[in-house]
């Protein structure tokens, strides 16, 4: 118990011991000379029990008295004494992601802020109580399991510093909550967040089996920030090639894409380009007008044969200090590999020759490894170690072939379709849908006449590097044959458009996978379109794979908080993080994969045995670092799937109303009074607490 | 034992003496005495009290046959009638350290025994003493024998029965020395006394009574067999039967058992308890073999409890005898 006064709480208990000193040591009997003892011992024998009893309660009375009115004038701080009653597990789920990284008024940060408040909350805690922590941060994870070492937790607290990574507050709830089997345990589990837009997903509901487990949880929360940082982010960088710069093709724009949060008021600032060495590239003035939001910056940059190169984007330091770098890799080569699924022909009039063998014509030409299997086989032997599969002939693939295909898909494959341009009719368009698991159908019918592309192609998936090339290239183009494709969800894009605006190629990722797949509506073939002859079909090809594959393994795109998929380039190789990140190796599994997430920012390098190093930029998504705030009624919505989640400033305000304040003399006058009802009782004990007599005393005579 | 010479007028006051003279002290049961006196002898004879009449048997002497009702009625009778007798009383006087016990001053003009002369109080043997004297006064003045036995843990003080002058000198005498001591064994003292008595006798007990009744019931009984008549005086100081004491005591046992360390008002209801059960054993127990009882607070005069004991008697011995 915690006092205002200690010195008085001393005093208190020094007096509080008189009475026992009096009882024990100074009741001295008068002597008193008796006839007999005989029916002295008799009425004892009755009396003993209750005597000592009586004693001992009057004892107990003295104290009481006497230590009330000393703790009463001592004013003891009601609320730490209040919360010694809680006797149950304190759970504290601490986000630290990119979001606490958030400056405060004061120069703090967020996290700072949150740091001080537990461990002040911790020392104030009921020393038998157990506490723990769970930190928020990918990959969510127990800090420290519940102790009643607080020191411990205090000083695994103190250590924390934010984390470039996305926060995880789901599976952080899934470690705090008890599990199904121990669910009638009780516990509380507080939530420290800013709960910015970056820290939840609200559109992601909790998982149903945490309700199960909520039975005895007190949950709370920390109340959504609400104030509007001022603040700039780096949000999204590409690279592409420019209209009228084709002949060099090591000429780049890098873009940034920059986007502004808070107050939207005339500002300016500037952005610096650095290479891989910290060497300034560049720099681009950054003007924002009135009510503007976002914004694109570019700067030409120009890539060294063979050479892979680094660039990254550095905004002056704002209220996210996370958000304010971003790091793009610019290649010039990729070393994927690429099966081609026709069927092999000894034809050697160019008039007659296959897709096939105009895709592998146009994909070798880039040096790329490419091999050419027959579409048939593909269930009997499916390809090994490949990263981009082109189908050519898709009606000779089997049901067994179109499971292997869409598990290739879903496991970051890109795979290419192209209608076979044999068949009259295409029947395996139309189950397309179910057997890839895309949102991209097809008809059987094929369309004939002579289409042209539209003069403005989307810049979007595999072929956004071409640019504004692409509308160039698609210019000359002519289709005679075509299969209408349609999309049926937004996840599906098309990356070319015919004149009419139906697609000439789709792209989707399949369901619940990370490959790509892209979907033509025509054929390289010249019954088909004159492009085989065309400017076009090199770099359309050599695209599709490149970019592709960079979406597929999302190469240029990696996130921190994520695990790597890289293909087969990576399979087997290391990935080195950036010296200044303090960070261990990653290995990668013949599958290109890593089990360890990548959790810092940076350029990244890929060794691998007998090839060359590669670097990769990997950057904080983003959305993950955004500082807009949301509405608390937003918030307890998405807890309230769960359990109904209180936030702590109004649970301390219905604590303070359920109970004394420090300073309220009304829990110091109860004391006063307890202490007047214990001499009271006292002294009617005292008086009357022995046996009253049940006869008068014995008169003499006969 | 005192050596200042004993004067026996000190040890029977005036206004007891004056309270006793309207009573006689009879035995309730028939008493053989040895010579004739106010009680009535199974032993009939020559007496002046007319018992009964019983047919004459031819050869037997005609002193006795009854020549008036031979005259109204033609027939013999031979006249019967009852010997009246002494009687042989008996005190029995409890002289253990229980009965030193006192709270109260010595009362003037009493000649003291060496109990009370050692604390200068007015002991529960005191008291014992002058409720003695009274009694031995009214027998002897009844021309009864008495005799005195005073006991602690056997018999430790003897006077023989007698209805001579100096009878009540000597008893007197017994009473003032004898010391106050031991611890009572009833017990034991009423076997020797029946070991020495050779006729039916009436016996006085005074004592406390503070020990287990189960010896006096055995004694009791056995006085009963003997078909002895039996009176029991409880004498009590008043703050035994009051228990007017306040405070944490230690109580000393007189008798020597453990002390005992008590609050007084705490003990007080279940002490008035203790006593209050253990005096109605002891009344019915004696009531159960026909005797009676008396409480004495020693606090009080002796005269009035002993006639109102002497008037209960009477009241009862009356209602006998017109049954």
């Amino acid at each position: 118990m915690i006092f205002e006064s200690p010195m008085l709480a001393l005093a208190a208990a020094a007096a509080a011991c008189i009475p026992i000193i009096l009882h024990l040591f100074l009741r001295r009997p008068k002597s008193t000379p008796w006839g007999s003892n005989f029916l002295l011992q008799i009425a004892l024998a009755q009396l003993q029990r209750r005597r000592r009893l009586d004693k001992w309660i009057l004892l107990l009375l003295r104290v009481l008295a006497i230590a009330l009115v000393g703790l009463a004038a001592a004013e003891p701080l009601a609320n730490s004494w209040v919360k010694q009653e809680i006797k149950k597990d304190r759970w504290i789920i601490l986000d630290d992601g990119a979001t606490s990284a958030e400056i405060q008024e004061g120069g703090s940060s967020v996290l700072d802020g949150f740091k001080q408040k537990i461990i002040k909350s911790i020392r104030l805690q009921n020393a038998a109580e157990r506490c723990g922590v769970v930190l928020a941060s990918i990959p969510a994870r127990l800090l420290i399991e519940p102790t009643t070492n607080h020191e411990a937790v205090i000083q695994a607290i103190s250590k924390l510093t934010p984390k470039e990574v996305p926060s995880d507050i789901p599976t952080a709830l899934e470690k705090a909550f008890p599990q199904i089997e121990n669910k009638s345990i009780a516990r509380s589990v507080e939530v420290w967040s800013g709960f910015r837009r970056g820290s939840v997903n609200l559109d992601v509901a909790l998982a149903n089996n945490l309700m199960n487990r909520a039975e005895q949880v007190a949950l709370t929360a920390t109340k959504p920030l609400q104030e509007k940082s001022k603040n700039v982010a780096l949000w999204s960088s590409s690279s592409f090639r420019s209209a009228g710069e084709t002949e060099d093709t090591n000429q780049r724009i890098f873009q940034v894409e920059l986007r502004r949060e808070g107050e939207l008021a005339p500002s300016a600032g500037q952005v610096l380009f650095q290479n891989i060495q910290n060497e300034a590239v560049s720099k681009s003035d950054m003007a924002w007008n009135e009510g503007v939001s976002e914004k694109k910056l570019e700067v030409f940059v120009r890539l060294e044969n063979d050479q892979q190169q680094g660039i990254q984007a550095t905004i002056p330091e704002d209220a996210q200090p996370l958000d304010n770098k971003i790091y793009f890799s610019l290649n010039t080569q990729d070393h994927s590999k690429v099966t081609i699924l026709g069927r092999k022909s000894l034809e050697q009039n160019i008039e007659n020759l296959p897709a096939a063998s105009w895709v592998l014509r146009a994909i070798e030409s880039t040096g790329k490894n490419v091999q050419e299997i027959d579409a048939q086989t593909i269930s009997i032997r499916p390809p090994l170690a490949t990263d981009t599969v082109v189908l050519t002939r898709p009606d000779l693939v089997d049901e067994a072939g179109w499971s292997w295909l869409q598990k290739f898909a879903r496991e970051g494959g890109v795979l290419v379709i192209t209608p076979a341009a044999q068949s009259p009719q295409q029947n395996w368009a139309v189950d397309i849908e179910r057997l890839l698991q895309i949102p991209i159908r097809s008809q059987k019918e094929i369309k004939t006449g002579e289409f042209r592309f539209a003069k403005k192609q989307p810049r979007t998936g595999p072929l956004a590097l071409l640019g504004a090339e692409l509308d160039v290239l698609c210019e000359p183009v002519h289709v005679y044959k075509f299969m209408p494709l349609e999309t049926t969800d937004a996840a599906a894009q098309s990356g070319l458009l015919f004149e009419n605006g139906s697609p000439a190629m789709c792209w989707a990722k399949p369901k619940n996978g990370s490959g790509i797949v892209v979907v033509f509506a025509f054929t390289p073939d010249l019954s088909w379109t004159d492009l085989p002859i065309k400017p076009l079909m090199v770099p359309l090809f050599q695209e599709i794979v490149r970019g592709g594959y960079a979406i597929a393994s999302e190469q240029q795109q990696i996130q921190t908080g994520s695990a790597l998929s890289l293909g087969s380039i990576a399979a087997g190789g290391v990935f080195i993080p950036p010296t200044q990140s303090g960070l261990g190796a990653i290995e990668i599994d013949e599958l290109g994969k890593s089990k360890s997430l990548v959790l810092a920012p940076g350029f990244w390098t890929l060794q691998k045995r007998n090839a060359p190093n590669k670097t990769f930029a990997v950057n904080l998504a983003p959305i993950a670092a955004s500082i807009q705030p949301l509405a608390p009624s937003a918030v307890q919505a998405w807890f309230s799937t769960v359990k109904p989640i209180q936030f702590q400033e109004d649970a301390q305000e219905i604590s303070a109303d359920n109970s004394w304040s420090v300073s309220d003399p009304v829990f110091s006058g109860t004391l006063f009074l307890c202490a007047l009802i214990c001499a009271l009782m006292e002294s009617i004990l005292s008086r009357w607490g022995s046996p009253k007599p049940t006869q008068q005393p014995m008169q003499a005579g006969a | 034992m005192s050596t200042s010479p004993l004067r026996a007028e000190a040890y029977l006051a005036p206004e007891t003496l004056a309270q006793l003279s309207s009573f006689e002290l009879r035995a309730r049961m028939v008493v053989e005495g040895i010579s004739s006196g106010m009680h009535s002898s199974p032993k009939q004879g020559m007496a002046v009290e007319f018992a009964e009449h019983r047919p004459y048997t031819p050869g037997e002497s005609l002193r006795h046959l009854d020549w008036k009702m031979f005259g109204r009625s033609d027939k013999l009778y031979i006249k019967r009638y009852q010997q009246e007798t002494s009687l042989d009383v008996v005190i029995l006087v409890d002289c253990s350290n229980s009965m030193r016990f006192s709270t109260l001053q010595t009362k003037t003009g009493w000649g003291g025994t060496d109990a009370g002369r050692a604390t200068n109080q007015w002991t529960k043997f005191d008291c014992a003493a002058a409720i003695t004297v009274a009694l031995a006064h009214l027998c002897l003045q009844q021309r009864d024998r008495v005799g005195l036995h005073i006991f602690s843990d056997e018999i430790k003080s003897v006077v023989r029965r007698s209805g001579s002058h100096r009878q009540w000198k000597s008893m007197v005498q017994a009473l003032a020395t004898v010391p106050v001591k031991g611890v009572a064994n009833l017990s034991r003292a009423v076997d020797q006394l029946i070991a020495s008595l050779g006729q039916r006798c009436l016996i006085f007990v005074l004592s406390d009574f503070l020990y287990p009744l189960e010896s006096a019931y055995d004694s009791i009984a056995k006085l009963k067999f003997k078909g002895h008549d039996l009176v029991l005086a409880r004498i009590l100081d008043r703050a035994e039967l009051q228990f007017k004491l306040e405070g944490l005591r230690r109580f000393e046992d007189l008798e020597g058992a453990q002390d005992i360390e008590a609050d007084a008002d705490n003990i007080r209801a279940a002490y008035l308890e203790a006593l209050q059960k253990h005096d109605n054993e002891l009344e019915k127990l004696t009531r159960s073999f026909m005797f009676d009882i008396c409480r004495i607070d020693s606090h009080e005069s002796v005269g009035p409890p002993i006639t109102n004991l002497l008037g209960q008697r009477e009241t009862r011995n009356k209602l006998r005898r017109t049954r």
